[in-house]
Order: structure tokens, then sequence, then C-alpha cells
């Protein structure tokens, strides 16, 4: 994953410049082994907590696509995939104080972000929707035409799943987590998080079905 | 992995999520650090009440006035009337006039004749409805 060079400084909050850290190399592959293990991003809160810059930066690197992906899923629209992104970031600054309490920081980051993706989701539903190529769920790794045709066709059958299903499939196939994992990020019972996972699979293939 | 797993890994096969756009990073982490910055200088009040430590000293300061307030009140006791206590002193101090003020014995009612009971003015209402004039018994 490529990333483009983070500007230096680029606000100055009273006397003291905020100067923001490049993004670094090391856990900027979000869905690797940083998510495997609490210790890390604990250490990570407790660094934020005690007012640290960098570590945010660094919370960013590690956390930032999941987020994204978990929120596009949510709510289909890449701006407001971005949008929630920035958001979460904004409530973690504004949790400061109580950062040093939460018992495992990933499924905490994964839960504001499902929460602000369900908002963004229900103001999007006042709006005209977007054409599904702006709701690329999905995406081929490179220039393989015969991958994006079946990127675009898999997109097109997941937009047609409800936005809770969606979710799961997303952390369950992407993110790679249990469902008693999914059911703590989402806020919802573990057999709630399997129940809407076998009915979004079941969907799938009668749409794939319907489909060939 | 269960059958389950299998129709997705291969509907999904060769597919990836994209990831997070490169330009959402500088503005994500510059309102952050906006909001960090804002929340480390932010209310002093929800500082003091988030402390530990200060919400144990606002309880214990809390608890200790109660219970002066309890045991002040006890020593002094429920039955004797308010502002008692300066007029005491002033009598043992030595004022002699104030003590004797002081001393008067109170009035029991219930002690009273019906007839005197009332010693207020009493007014009399004319039948033309004329309330003023009182009548002085």
């Amino acid at each position: 994953m490529t990333r483009s060079p983070a500007p230096g400084v680029l606000s100055t909050m009273g006397a003291m410049p905020l100067a923001i850290p490049a993004a670094s190399n090391v856990g900027t592959d979000a869905r690797g082994g940083a998510w495997a293990e609490a210790g890390p991003w604990r250490e990570l809160f407790s660094r934020i907590a005690a007012g640290e810059v960098e570590a945010l930066a660094r919370l960013y690197d590690l956390a930032a696509d999941r987020l994204f992906g978990l929120a596009l899923w949510r709510t289909g629209s890449r701006d407001d995939a971005a949008d929630v992104v920035q958001e979460t970031f904004v409530r973690v600054a504004e949790q400061r104080a109580r950062l040093d309490r939460v018992r495992d920081p990933r499924w905490w980051l994964l839960a504001v972000a499902h929460r602000l993706a369900i908002d963004h989701a229900r103001r999007r539903q006042q709006r005209p929707a977007e054409g599904l190529e702006a709701c690329a769920e999905l995406v081929a790794p490179q220039a393989d035409q015969a991958l994006a045709v079946d990127a675009a066709r898999v997109c097109e059958l997941l937009w047609r799943l409800p936005a809770k299903q969606r979710a799961v499939i997303y952390l369950r196939h992407f993110g790679e987590m249990t469902f008693a994992e999914i059911g703590n990020s989402l806020g919802i019972p573990l057999f709630t998080a399997a129940s809407r996972y076998r009915l979004a699979l079941a969907r799938l293939r009668q749409l794939v079905g319907g489909a060939t | 992995m269960t059958k389950h797993d299998d129709t997705v890994r291969r509907l999904f096969h060769g597919l990836e999520v994209p990831p997070a756009p490169p330009d959402v990073r500088a503005p994500a982490l510059e309102r952050a650090q906006a909001a960090l910055a804002r929340e480390r200088a932010g209310d002093s009040w929800r500082h003091a009440w988030e402390d530990r430590r200060l919400r144990w000293a606002w309880a214990a300061a809390a608890a200790v006035l109660i219970v002066a307030n309890v045991a002040v009140r006890d020593r002094r006791g429920n039955s004797e009337p308010a502002g008692s206590a300066g007029v005491n002193a002033a009598s043992v101090a030595g004022d002699r006039e104030l003590a004797a003020e002081v001393a008067l014995p109170r009035i029991d009612v219930r002690h009273l004749q019906p007839d005197t009971r009332n010693t207020g003015p009493q007014l009399e209402l004319s039948p033309a409805g004329d309330s003023k004039k009182e009548n002085h018994s």
C-alpha cells in the first residue's frame, strides 16, 4: 500500500505548532497481524491519553484502513466513509481522558466507526443515492480487467444486501474476526452477528444463482 | 472454516477492500490534534470532576461537612431556640438589663382564659362593607 507523503506543519494551536508525523511503513497494513493482539493498541491509547500526538498518527496508520472498510461497507459511500474515519479520530481525541479505561481499543474503535457510519447512512437516505461506480466496496488489486469486472458484479450483489449484513460480512471475511468479536464491535449479541452472516450468505447465493 | 466461508471466499477471490484514501490522513489527524488541544486546555471543572483523586477529595470534603453539621447540631440541642446562645453569653458578661429581658417568663397561651387569648385589634365589618373601621378592645 502506498501513501502520499504527509504534509509537515499543518496547523498551529496557540504558540505550539503541531506537526503531523509522516506515515510510517510499519503497520500500515491494517489487515495484517496488527489487529491480532490488543497489547500494542492499549499502549497507543495510553500514549494518546498522555497527550502524545505521534501516537495519534501511529494509531491512524494502524486502524484507518479497517475503519474505512467498515464504514464503506456500512454506508456504501466513499465520501461518507472518509468522513467517518476523520470523525472517529476526532472522537478518540475528545475521549482522551477515558482512553485508559477502554478494555480493548480495537473493538472500541470499530464500534465508534460503526455508530458514525450508521449516522451517515441515515443522513444519506435523505439525499439522492450515489451511482454504483461510486460505491466500490471491492476493487481489483491491479489493472486486471477480468477481476475489475468481477469486482463490479460482486459490488452490485453486495449493494442488494442490507447494510447490517454487509458490515458483518466485511468484518468476518476481511477483518477475519470471530462472531464474538464482531458482536463486541457492532454492539450486538454473538448469535445476532452469526445470524446476519448466515442470512447474508443465503441471500448472496440466491443472487449469484439468479445472476448466472 | 465452514462451507459458508468457502462460498464467500470464492466470491471475493482476488478482490480487496479499497484502503483509506491517502488524502484523508492529513485532515483526519489535523482535526484530531485540534480536538486533542481543545480537550487538553478545556473545561477545568470537567477535569476536576473526572480526576479520580479530586473526586475522592470532593467526596471526603462533603462527608466531613455533613458529619460536622450533625455534630454541631447535636451539641447545641434541638430544644434551644436559635440565637439564645448569644443572649446567654451577653447575660453572663454582666449586662443585667439584657439578662432581665431575656429572663422574662414566656406566656403559655394554653393557660390563658378564652376571652384573653385574642389580644390583637378586632375588626368589625359594617353592613355597608366598610372594613377600615377598627375596634380596639
